[in-house]
């Protein structure tokens, strides 16, 4: 045939998504791998080379490729710590609040009606809690340990997967394939193993992976804020913060870690949009 | 004759989609004269809702990439003249404003939500007499709407279209195609989404407009008997071609072309499956006994009105190796009743008994018994299976539910893939990859897996086309045979309840309001409601 | 309807009741105040004493119910540092957060509206294109990027507008622009979405059969649909709207209540805190009151049920 057809044209042309999926691999490999690739300790400071600009600009230079903070600390090194720290966080408070939403999305759906009453009526009353009031709460509570913030931040963020996993336990248990399975006498761990969660995977992935940098944008705010992660680890949000007052001079010590969150932000937000648009599809037919 | 008000000549219709070009239609001709109904049948895919959308150019959706090609030549004759194939959007536009009316299947979704009833119809007509004056678009609003028989017109033109049933928003939709008195019609199957009784009316209802103000009409349906009953000349469409096409009483008493005798002979009307073989009656105890049995879905806690239940006060006796009938309009509890049988709701009141267990009480032992004695089979083939399971497995469930190794398993499950008549080449297919008949092919395999002793099928071949329904049809009758089988078989089709059924019970309502044997049931009736439903079916002779 | 406001309004006080829950175990659990009248010690009669005083050796049941008098009547405390009154405190600087949440929010309606309609309607119109696609960008970068990125650019690069405090009208630009931003993004994807569904539902076949113009489509029949779901959405994006503004105050050094809640959590002064806890459930529980009937005003299926 002279002529691809559409699909196949489509199959051959390297997608958004593999890009994009790619390139996040490598950030978080760069985070993971931190300690060993980082030029410099992130903590080190040089007064000799105090804002120092990145490489391409006049006065860089190659050791600080990335430039250098206001107390000479390398930008690239910080900053590769920062994606570290952030992803740690994001990761386990996402883990957390996900495990926390997903059990309540299941007891909600498959608890009875009084259950489900109760589950909701909580999740309703939840979403409309000002979140970062009770996170700045928490936090003067219970200090800026890296543990509190995860905690925190999994207590405020379950109650989306809670209602995405109900709605979906509700609209599976409706699927005949679902009564049909208990006609032929399957129990209720097999229908849940073999028929809820199976078709619960995917929608709740999409969902994840589009809540990420939610997540993320928490804890860089709060350190941005000056209450998060505290001094001297590095962070993204904390480095934004601390740069602020140097803008007019020194632009790169905010720019760069701004940078990296918004690269961040914007490859899962493009898998994310890439994964639904295919679960939607596969749901239409 | 006359000089027709349309005439298509080598219509094609092609849609670009990601499996490639689908060529739809496929060089139709057509002529409409004034006053006459044309009916255009045929299965799904058949093309004829493609190519009653290109008359209008409804393909083409505003603020919609257009993905449609239509070649060939479609106009509009006296006192239009216009070709509209080749015509001006504009042009387009002010046919559909005042020379062609469309009517579609889905009447409630075809009434925008959040907007009244009365400004809906009011808009139509604005359309094709912008210069009206507000009082008179008022009286003619209100006039159509007591035209079309809504009880209360004036509260009618303040509803909105979620207050109003299905029937009754269909007569919107008629309104708003005939308020401007169009010279067509084009009813894309109009009626295929209501119950039978309400189809009745609404056939009626088009009929009269029809005489009254001397329309053509050319109706799109699926639906023998409402060819039958309303079409003075059929086209019969497969594969976007028209196969035959002549006087509606020609075509049906001497089809010309094999497909036409293929679809003739799959109604179920046209079918008499002999008597299956039934083991001595009454010496067995019956497989389903139930008495007084009452249930409601208890949306409060509180007050459980009279309305509510949805089953009251229901006795029904099914003895073994009996094939039943269950037939009943939408809401009449019918699907309620079958769910009922197999235990997946408690009823409130009465007493019941499947396979002689009490369905919703057995338990342990009895109840892994009573799973495998009892199976069911749904309508909708494509939620009755799990998309994530290749259809061996799926055929495997109850097999391995209970206690069959996978190897052994998957041996019977080709042996029950050959008694379905099915390739045991699909068992590593997905339910998407095949087709709707073969779906509900991997259900009936799946519930007769188990060797059951009863068959509860809820509506199994409604969603399929004539052709595929006469055959499953046939398989169910083999297997009947075959294994011994008893059935319950709820439907709302008489036409195939008559060809499979000993017995019948007629419900409504929540009640079951006559039983009997089914010829004299259907052709005896002695209930009020039995004669209205079956009077309702159109055209008898070819239902 | 009244049905379904009455179901809201007691979910809006149960939330209420919840926060102020809250607010006064975080209060109690964060210690005595005594401790940080007396930095150098207190001996343990005279904490019994003070403790006594205030009401603190009473049952917490009864300490939570002194608490909501006092709350009732305004009575919020002072903070622990400057020793302000905490009402007088945020009254202060409630009008410049208030004012610069408010514009942002005009803003984003007024800009995300069209943009997401535009966007469904010409789907593929360069434009359309472009724009969804900064929408895409405002809706994955977070306030403080957005903020300190305006800062370099029309502050220290163009150097057409101010960047620190709320002097001139001048100075809002850049922060209520930087705070509507991500909303500006939000609203138009989910108008944009909403669109895409009205488009496509049956409907707007009957629409078209009817002989209307597209305009007339559009107006009467797509857009009106999709505002009303788009309503829904406004609650969430009020409260995210709060939240931004802390950021936004903080990158432009606004003298809003950000600033105050920041120091707060900081120097850990409760008193302080657990208001600003109470006055943000308390506006986005009201906007939320406000978007359920405003919804159920607009949507029939809603209005004319229980």
């Amino acid at each position: 045939m002279a002529e691809l057809s559409a699909p196949t044209a489509r199959r051959l042309r390297p997608d958004l998504l593999t890009l994009s999926a790619a390139g996040l691999l490598t950030i978080i490999a760069l985070g993971l791998l931190a300690p060993l690739i980082a030029p410099h300790d992130p903590n080190a400071t040089n007064l000799l080379a105090r804002s120092q600009p990145p490489v391409w600009m006049e006065g860089g230079t190659w050791p600080h490729a990335l430039g250098t903070d206001n107390i000479g600390r390398d930008l690239l090194s910080r900053c590769l710590y920062g994606i570290r720290t952030s992803f740690g966080i994001a990761t386990l408070g996402l883990i957390f609040s996900a495990v926390l939403g997903v059990a309540l999305g299941l007891l909600s759906g498959l608890g009875g009606a009084w259950v489900d009453r109760i589950v909701m009526t909580v999740t309703d009353v939840f979403i409309t809690l000002p979140n970062l009031l009770l996170l700045l709460c928490g936090i003067a509570l219970l200090g800026t340990d890296i543990w509190v913030l995860v905690l925190m931040i999994g207590l405020i963020r379950w109650e989306a997967y809670a209602r995405l996993v109900r709605g979906q336990v509700l609209a599976l248990r409706a699927e005949g394939y679902v009564e049909a399975s208990r006609a032929l006498g399957g129990s209720t761990t097999r229908i849940a193993l073999r028929h809820i969660l199976p078709n619960l995977a995917s929608p709740l992935i999409v969902i994840l992976t589009l809540s990420f940098p939610g997540v993320l944008l928490m804890e860089a705010g709060l350190s941005f804020l000056g209450v998060g992660v505290q001094p001297p680890t590095a962070s993204l949000g904390r480095m934004i913060g601390d740069g602020r007052d140097y803008l007019i001079n020194a632009w790169w010590i905010s720019g760069m870690p701004s940078l990296v969150i918004v690269t961040i932000t914007l490859l899962f937000q493009i898998i994310g949009d890439a994964l639904r648009d295919r679960i939607d599809v596969l749901a239409d037919g | 004759m006359a000089e027709p008000v349309l005439t298509a000549r080598g219509v094609h219709v092609r849609f670009d989609t990601a499996e490639g070009d689908v060529h739809a239609v496929r060089g139709v001709d057509l002529d409409l004269y004034p006053g006459e109904t044309v009916a255009i049948v045929g299965e799904s895919g058949a093309g004829k809702s493609a190519f009653a959308k290109a008359i209008l150019h409804l393909h083409q959706l505003p603020f919609t990439p257009n993905r449609t090609h239509i070649d060939g030549r479609i106009a509009l004759h006296a006192p239009f003249e216009t070709t509209l194939s080749e015509a001006h959007p504009e042009v387009i536009r002010r046919a559909r404003a005042e020379a062609v009316g469309m009517i579609f299947q889905d009447a409630l979704s075809a009434l925008n939500p959040v907007q009244r009833i009365g400004p809906q119809i009011a808009e139509a007509l604005r359309q094709s007499d912008p210069s009206a004056s507000d009082q008179k678009v008022a009286t003619s609003v209100t006039d159509i709407v007591r035209a079309i028989g809504l009880p209360d017109p004036d509260t009618a033109i303040r509803a909105y279209p979620h207050q109003l049933s299905g029937g009754q928003c269909q007569r919107v939709v008629i309104a708003i195609a005939a308020i401007r008195h169009p010279v067509a019609l084009i009813a894309d199957e109009p009626t295929t989404a209501l119950d039978v009784t309400v189809q009745a009316q609404i056939l009626k209802l088009l009929k009269s407009l029809q005489d009254v103000r001397g329309m053509a009409m050319l109706f799109i349906t699926h639906d023998l008997g409402v060819v039958a009953e309303i079409a003075d000349r059929v086209v019969v469409m497969r594969d976007g071609e028209v196969v035959e096409t002549g006087a509606t009483q020609s075509v049906f008493s001497r089809p010309e072309h094999p497909y036409t005798r293929t679809l003739l002979a799959s109604r179920p009307g046209a079918r008499r499956h002999p008597a299956i073989a039934v083991p001595a009656q009454n010496t067995t105890p019956p497989m389903i006994r139930a008495e007084g049995v009452s249930f409601a879905y208890s949306s409060s806690l509180f007050a459980r009105r009279r309305a509510d239940f949805a089953l009251e006060d229901v006795s029904l006796r099914v003895d073994t190796g009996e094939v039943h009938g269950i037939v009943g309009e939408s809401g009449s509890g019918k699907s309620t009743l079958g769910r009922v049988l197999l235990g997946f709701l408690t009823p409130q009141e009465g007493r019941i008994e499947t396979c002689r267990e009490i369905p919703h009480a057995v338990r342990g032992a009895a109840k892994r018994r009573f799973r495998q004695n009892v199976q069911v089979v749904y309508q909708d083939s494509a939620s009755a299976l799990n998309p994530r399971m290749t259809l061996g497995r799926a055929a495997a469930e109850g097999l391995e539910i209970h206690g069959a190794r996978a190897e052994a398993a998957r041996g019977e499950v080709q042996r029950l893939f050959d008694l379905v008549r099915l390739p045991a080449a699909l068992m590593d297919r997905y339910p998407h990859e095949v087709s709707g008949g073969q779906r509900q092919r991997v259900c009936i395999a799946r519930a007769i897996a188990t060797k059951p002793k009863l068959l509860i099928a809820d509506e199994p071949v409604t969603a399929l086309d004539v052709s595929v329904q006469a055959r499953i049809l046939d398989l169910f009758v083999e297997l009947l045979g075959e294994l011994g089988l008893t059935m319950v078989f709820i439907s709302h089709d008489l036409g195939v309840v008559r060809a499979l059924c000993k017995r019948v019970s007629v419900m409504k309502r929540g009640r079951i309001v006559e039983a009997g044997p089914t010829e004299r049931v259907l052709d005896a009736p002695e209930n009020a409601y039995t004669r209205s439903l079956v009077a309702s079916v159109p055209n008898r002779a070819w239902a | 309807m009244l049905r379904f406001m009455a179901i809201r309004i007691a979910r809006a006080a149960i939330t209420m009741f919840l926060v102020l829950v809250i607010a006064f175990v975080t209060l109690r659990l964060s210690g005595t105040p005594f401790e940080f009248m007396y930095p150098e010690g207190i001996t343990a009669e005279h904490l019994a004493a003070l403790e006594a005083k205030y009401g603190l050796d009473r049952p917490w049941i009864e300490q939570f119910w002194v608490y909501l008098t006092d709350v009732a009547q305004g009575n919020f405390g002072r903070s622990l540092y400057t020793n302000e009154v905490v009402w007088e405190m945020y009254a202060e600087r409630m009008p410049y957060t208030l004012a610069v949440g408010g514009l942002a929010l005009l803003l984003a309606i007024l800009i995300g509206i069209p943009l997401g309609a535009f966007a469904a309607l010409y789907r593929t119109a360069p434009g359309a294109r472009v724009g969804m696609g900064f929408a895409f960008l405002g809706y994955a970068i977070p306030h403080f990027v957005i903020g300190i990125g305006l800062i370099l650019f029309f502050g220290y690069y163009l150097r057409v507008l101010p960047t620190t405090g709320l002097a001139t009208p001048q100075h809002y630009i850049l922060p209520v622009v930087a705070l509507a931003i991500p909303m500006i993004a939000a609203i138009a994807r989910f108008m944009r979405a909403a669109m895409l569904d009205a488009i496509g539902h049956p409907h707007v076949n009957t629409a078209v059969s009817k002989g209307l113009t597209d305009g007339q489509v559009a107006r009467g029949h797509i857009v009106r649909n999709a505002t009303i779901p788009l309503i829904t959405v406004l609650g969430l994006e009020i409260a995210g709207l709060l939240n931004g503004s802390i950021f936004v105050e903080a990158v432009f050094s606004l003298p809003g209540v950000g600033r105050v809640l920041v120091d707060a959590v900081e120097g850990r002064d409760f008193p302080v805190l657990q208001f600003g806890l109470i006055a943000y459930a308390l506006i986005v529980v009201c906007v939320n009151l406000l978007i359920d009937l405003l919804y159920v005003l607009a949507d029939p299926r809603i209005r004319l049920e229980g």
